[in-house]
């Protein structure tokens, strides 16, 4: 492992914080995820009483064996990754454990509506909020004009000054990242549900509190996605930063806050959804008197989801190291 | 501000979501000036389909509660509905009051029940 440069180093750190993120995320929030709306439910299954004293047993094992099994996985290329010294991979590998988690957890549910829920009640009275949503309530649009500056900054950059070094692959594939998840934020904001006609106002407290706590994860990911880009096109397209020491460390610096920022704030929103939905029906699960359940938050069809996974996976085929 | 529809209701939905709105202006919960939603926004939130959301608006437009310009959102113009008969006014009062007294309740309970709506209203809009 002598062979490995400071920057190694540097990626093995970040992957053991991720580490300790994916373990904190499985022990406080993903264990008993599925008794998150209460006993009366299973994730967003509406269950008879007595249901985890019976059959619930049963389905929580099922739930808790799948996502050992995905960290067991997940586990076992990071093992696989660093005894091969190929450390190079563990970006792709914190990217694809996150990627592929989503459809398990996704299908897992599918799964559990087609068993548990296959006649579930459907009321016939619904609540819609009139207020309005407006895209520049929920994005800032000064920010996303400074996220494209940044963008088009660094290609400048790269294209005019890019040295031999240059993996195209990576400025291209945060670039699709970044703005790939601007139309999944529209989506969020202009997408919503039908609220139930009891305890409608916490309801929607709870889906906007949702709705928000989205957008600043996204943020938090594109920002950190941004400091990336700038930093790598500064370092590559800027002959004398590699002379200047310090600059290599201000960009890892603050790549490092604003993803420490990140996970503080996913942690920390998702307690507080978590809380504040504890007893709440799931929104968007049942078929409403209009409207078909839906199976992912609002604003992301697995449709959008499928093939925005598709081009990242085809970005990686396409430039792949 | 909520606006609630029932599937089980004798209504059309865009007739519900009339008489809900106006309601809501009664009641002072809806104060001139207010912007309600976009149609898109409401048919999306509701599943319904974007004709149904625009009719009702439309009609609301007509007899002078919302002002719609084209391509912005519509705003709430006016407590009071334009100019229109007392007969026409008093319409749908007969309806109702025929409806209790076919459903057997005596004038004494007809009397009863509007006070009580009535109170309902004028409480909620001067709650504001």
């Amino acid at each position: 492992m002598s062979g490995h440069s400071s920057g190694d180093w540097l990626l093995l750190f970040v992957t053991a914080l991720i580490v300790i993120v994916f373990v904190f995320y499985l022990v406080r929030r993903l264990w008993n995820y599925p008794l998150n709306h209460g006993p009366g439910f299973f994730l967003d299954v509406e269950v008879a009483p007595g249901f985890y004293n019976g059959e619930g047993v049963r389905w929580l094992k099922l739930y808790r064996t799948i996502l050992l099994a995905g960290y067991f996985i997940g586990a076992l290329a990071l093992a696989a990754i660093l005894i091969s010294g190929r450390w190079f991979l563990l970006p792709a590998w914190a990217g694809g454990t996150a990627l592929v988690g989503v459809p398990i957890c996704y299908g897992f549910m599918a799964y559990t509506r087609a068993k548990l829920g296959a006649n579930p009640p459907v009321p016939t009275r619904t609540v819609v909020s009139l207020e309005t949503r407006r895209l520049g309530d929920y994005i800032s649009w000064p920010a996303e004009v400074l996220m494209a500056v940044i963008i088009a900054f660094s290609w400048a950059l790269l294209l005019t000054h890019g040295d031999a070094k240059v993996h195209w692959g990576w400025p291209v594939l945060l670039t699709y990242i970044i703005v790939g998840l601007l139309p999944f934020k529209i989506g969020v904001v202009r997408n919503s549900y039908p609220l139930p006609s009891e305890r409608a106002e916490e309801h929607y407290r709870w889906m906007e509190a949702q709705r928000r706590q989205w957008l600043r994860v996204q943020d938090c990911v594109r920002w950190f996605l941004i400091v990336n880009l700038a930093g790598y096109a500064l370092l590559h397209g800027w002959p004398a930063a590699s002379k200047i020491a310090w600059l290599h460390w201000l960009v890892i610096g603050i790549a490092m806050a604003v993803w420490l920022a990140s996970v503080g704030m996913l942690i920390r929103g998702s307690g507080r959804l978590a809380a504040m939905g504890r007893d709440l029906r799931p929104l968007g699960n049942w078929s409403g008197p209009f409207r078909r359940a839906t199976l992912m938050m609002p604003g992301v069809s697995p449709w959008w989801y499928g093939a925005w996974c598709g081009g990242l996976v085809l970005l990686l085929v396409l430039f792949r190291p | 501000m909520f606006l609630t529809v029932d599937a089980n209701d004798k209504r059309p939905l865009y007739q519900q979501i009339i008489d809900g709105v106006k309601a809501l202006i009664a009641r002072g919960e809806l104060p001139e000036g207010t912007t309600l939603p976009s149609v898109r926004q409401v048919a999306g939130d509701l599943g319904v389909n974007l004709n149904t959301i625009a009719v009702a608006y439309r009609r609301l437009q007509e007899e002078g509660f919302l002002t719609i310009r084209h391509g912005a959102s519509a705003v709430v113009s006016s407590r009071r509905a334009r100019a229109v008969e007392e007969d026409e006014l008093r319409q749908p009062l007969r309806t109702a009051l025929t409806q209790l007294i076919l459903a057997g309740r005596s004038t004494e309970e007809i009397i009863t029940a509007v006070q009580e709506e009535l109170e309902f209203i004028q409480q909620k809009g001067d709650s504001r």
